[in-house]
């Protein structure tokens, strides 16, 4: 289903390239200075933003076109059937014995694991009837199950004569009825009512609160403002989880003492926004007002948010791009060439790290998972539908760097492709050079590198969204909006190309690209 | 959870003992997120805010006291730790103990695995150091009973093939429980220290490579703050690991040495059971030399009499724990002081003694040790699985000959 059309890949010479970047970690939150270690300089700043402009490479932006759509809305329908897979914590009637005794390897130190099966051994089975009681089944995760049902509401509400229209409405009938989203609700009561209200290391909230709460809500609001009699049955079925789900993300926010500044799905700012959607279709003026009020809390006084730290580190060995080290992000940048040896010595402030929020709270490794979001760009696009628009273009010069300056540089730059990298065989343990073991490293290595590359496609999808949302937010003679654009489209061109070829990000990274596109109209 | 903090009554609620005997502490309110300091009284110098500090003599670890400790670690080490009460999605689970957990399994009770670990900790403390304590048998009687042969190798094996699970705070209590079972000359603790000793060897190398990969320090003041790893740690790297010492040192070096300004005003953060800035301090003055940590600490913590150190010499008390909704930082609110308290003499014991902020560390830990003395029951078992181990590092490290000092 996936067109397989590929446009000739038109990079300029002067394509931006993190080639150099890709081996580097990330510099540290906030304001506070470079981290100690792994710093390298940021490009100097350029004079202003025509010189970024034009070091900007020109990407027509692709039409939103049938055939994209096709391509987009199929995704979802291999994946909404696909049956979230069983808990990996070990177990079984037995529990761990000699006979299956753990390996301990790095892959198996890594693994998340909350102790399951420490004490309490489970025996996990099928829920039951969970196609007639249960909606959100398939697609790895529920949210993303939500958000692939988003994606194929979405893309049949716009493209009604889609060739895809009776199967994905066969779908939809088929999770959206009546008696799925009743016994949604029933448990998501249950869930409530079950939880345990000591913080511990193996729960920590509401189960998809607030990112899977946010997803459902964005669902709903585009379910009630599609005028299509099947439509207005699934809206109706929806409509009392979604009053629950808004008045439990409305109660969440408003008790929140800090928001989640991370790049991870777990970013309160992402929710945010989800959640505005509905709450400005349904006229929830609750929720909005819980949203707007904490968004103000939280936000307003944010300054000089660190985009210098959203260069893009790929964790499956990233290479760089095919465009080679010269262009925009590799210009002048010999006036800081040693600036890694000054960041070494430089203090770290940890009350000026800390005075938009409690920023003395580093990103704990892994602490929500990957980083699929800009922090900063999409606490921007939120302020957009917070603020006032004069409130708002003042309030954004304090809060983003100059587009020209070397601290902006990581958003104004393609992020570079990662490629294959020699799978390492037997690594840490004796070397066992057997075919299996090497099919096996090989295809781990293919696995991971194609995930990588969709968390990538997401990633690039969510910053040129939220490019488009600041972009709207300015008025139209703004000088950045043209620079935003240009660079949205950069960033929404590297995530198709990111997307393409690739099955992995199938339940969760359309619904991304879409909300991309939602934003550009 | 974020969603159960109630910042008001985290702030404005205040140990009986402070506001009843200082105008200093009832005056700091909480606005939203941001801390507004209203008519505070401001000391110029750290005299005057000495002065103004109500006079608190620090608890001591008196045979009384240890036979409170030891009865509540106890009370734990049996009590298997809760079943998994999520509601499932689609996978729906039934239930079953690990089979023979009273043989293959060490650190089952206590509510999670860290509090057996550290609960086991305070009996092998309490006892070695009050061996003829009345409750001397049981503590040995539930020793024995956990730290058999066949409880850690089940253990280590599950431990092994856990993943993340409990690295790094439950991996460094271990370590501290062996450092403890390790130094003591006991016929029964050579026994223990032996069955114990390849978990010990395992967690220190996956410390090891923590701490290594770690690139920013985690600086929550909940269970995965770094600074509190190492600190847990530590005694036993420089006793028995040479490897997991420098792996230590390097860590903190990296991490930490560049800090200043800790953000103290910002503390505490939702539910948290330890300040950050106290913990690093801490950890930075036992590994520092003190020529180099004098004036590390100066450009790190601010003075002591200032507005932005204010809520550290603050306790949080009773009146918090009457709020039935906040179940969450009302057990780790009492753990607070306790670990205040611990971080503060550890600062102490660590600066020159004639430091004029030694004195004021000290009755600043006493203090906050105080408000927690009176409370290690106020909210049931949330507490009682773990205060104990909080109080007795508390004690222990003010009963602690200062550094250098000559005995």
């Amino acid at each position: 289903m996936i067109p397989t059309r590929r446009r000739p890949h038109c990079r300029f010479a002067t394509v931006v390239s993190v080639l150099a970047f890709a081996s580097l970690s990330r510099l540290a939150s906030g304001q506070q200075p470079p981290a100690r270690a792994d710093t390298t300089p940021l490009r100097a700043d350029y004079r202003s933003l025509g010189e970024l402009l034009e070091k900007i490479p020109n990407v027509a932006p692709s039409p939103f076109d049938e055939e994209r759509a096709m391509w987009l809305g199929a995704l979802p329908l291999a994946c909404l059937d696909r049956l979230q897979s069983r808990p990996t914590g070990r177990g079984g009637a037995a529990g761990p014995s000699r006979a299956n005794a753990p390996v301990d390897t790095a892959a198996a130190r890594n693994a998340p694991n909350n102790g399951a099966g420490y004490f309490w051994v489970p025996n996990y089975t099928l829920a039951h009837d969970h196609d007639r009681l249960r909606a959100f089944w398939g697609c790895t995760d529920w949210h993303s199950a939500v958000g692939s049902t988003w994606v194929a509401v979405r893309l049949l509400k716009s493209f009604p004569n889609t060739p895809l229209r009776e199967l994905t409405r066969e779908k939809l009938n088929a999770h959206l009825g009546k008696s799925n989203l009743d016994g949604e609700l029933a448990f998501f009561h249950a869930t409530a009512a079950a939880i345990n209200p000591i913080p511990s290391a193996s729960q920590t909230g509401l189960f998809e609160r607030p990112y899977g709460f946010a997803w459902l809500l964005e669902l709903q609001a585009e379910l009630r403002t599609w005028p299509d009699t099947q439509a207005k049955r699934w809206a109706a079925n929806v409509a009392p989880l979604a009053a629950w789900m808004a008045d439990s993300l409305g109660a969440y926010m408003s008790k929140l003492v800090e928001p989640v500044r991370s790049g991870a799905q777990n970013n309160t700012a992402q929710s945010m926004a989800l959640a505005l959607d509905y709450a400005q279709v349904d006229g929830d003026a609750k929720l909005r007002n819980a949203i707007v009020t904490a968004a103000r809390k939280f936000y307003l006084a944010d300054t000089a948010c660190a985009t210098q730290s959203e260069r893009v580190v790929s964790a499956a060995g990233g290479r760089g791009g095919r465009g080679g080290g010269r262009g925009a992000g590799r210009g002048a940048n010999a006036n800081n060439a040693d600036s890694a040896a000054v960041a070494a010595a430089t203090p770290n402030d940890l009350t000026a790290a800390a005075t938009a929020g409690r920023g003395a709270v580093a990103p704990a490794p892994g602490g929500g998972g990957p980083e699929i979001l800009s922090p900063c760009l999409t606490e921007a696009a939120l302020m957009s539908r917070v603020l006032e628009p004069r409130a708002y273009i003042a309030w954004l010069d304090r809060f983003l760097p100059p587009f020209q300056s070397g601290r902006f540089a990581p958003l104004t730059e393609a992020i570079s492709i990662p490629v294959a990298r020699a799978p390492t065989v037997a690594r840490g343990g004796a070397s066992d050079t057997s075919a299996a073991a090497i099919s096996a490293a090989i295809s781990a290595a293919a696995t991971a590198l194609a995930t990588e590359r969709a968390r990538l496609a997401a990633l690039s999808f969510s910053r040129a969204q939220s490019m488009e949302r600041i972009a709207r937010g300015l008025p139209a003679t703004d000088p950045r909006v043209v620079v935003l654009r240009r660079l949205s489209a950069l960033q929404a061109d590297r995530g198709f190309e990111l997307m393409r070829d690739d099955a992995a990000g199938i339940s969760w990274v359309p619904a991304q690209a879409l909300l991309y596109e939602t934003a550009r109209r | 959870m974020m969603s159960t903090i109630h910042t008001m009554t985290v702030l404005t609620a205040f140990a009986a003992i402070a506001v009843a005997t200082s105008p200093v502490a009832a005056q700091t309110a909480l606005r939203g997120d941001s801390r507004v300091v209203k008519k505070a009284p401001e000391f110029g110098d750290l005299a005057s805010f000495y002065a103004s500090l109500p006079v608190v003599q620090p608890r001591a670890l008196d045979r009384a006291t240890a036979v409170q400790l030891s009865a509540m670690p106890l009370s734990c080490m049996d009590h298997p730790q809760p079943r998994p009460n999520t509601v499932p999605y689609l996978w729906d689970a039934t239930y079953t103990p690990a089979a023979d957990y009273e043989t293959t399994r060490a650190f089952y009770g206590c509510y999670d695995w860290h509090s057996a670990v550290n609960s086991a900790w305070t009996l092998v403390r309490i006892l070695k150091m009050f061996p003829d304590l009345p409750t001397a048998p049981a503590i040995r009687q539930k020793l024995n009973d956990h730290f058999g042969a066949t409880n850690i190798a089940g253990d280590l094996e599950f431990m092994r093939g856990a993943g993340a699970f409990e690295v790094p705070y439950g991996y460094a209590w271990l370590l501290r429980l062996q450092y403890e079972l390790r130094s003591w000359n006991d016929s029964d603790a050579v026994r223990w220290a032996a069955n114990v000793q390849p978990m010990a060897t395992y967690m220190s190398e996956r410390m090891v490579t923590y701490l290594k990969a770690l690139q920013q320090p985690v600086r929550t003041g909940v269970h995965p703050n770094t600074a509190m790893a190492m600190d847990n740690a530590l005694g036993y790297a420089r006793a028995f690991d040479p490897a997991l010492e420098a792996a230590i040192r390097e860590s903190a070096e990296r991490l930490f040495k560049h800090d200043i300004r800790c953000n103290t005003a910002a503390e505490p953060g939702p539910s948290d059971f330890a300040s950050p800035c106290l913990m690093e301090a801490s950890i930075m003055g036992q590994l520092m030399d003190r020529a180099a940590f004098v004036p590390w600490l100066d450009a790190f913590l601010p003075q002591l009499y200032s507005a932005e150190f204010r809520p550290l010499t603050q306790g949080l008390g009773p009146e918090f724990v009457k709020n039935p909704a906040a179940v969450a930082s009302k057990s780790h609110i009492v753990g607070l002081a306790f670990v205040r308290a611990t971080s503060m003499g550890e600062l102490a014991n660590s600066l020159p003694p004639r430091d004029a902020r030694v004195p004021v560390l000290r009755r600043l830990a006493a203090m906050q040790a105080a408000t927690g003395f009176p409370l290690m029951g106020a909210v049931g078992y949330d507490g009682s699985h773990y205060y104990a181990s909080w109080a007795t590092t508390y004690l222990i490290t003010n009963a602690q000959a200062p550094r250098g000092a000559v005995p």
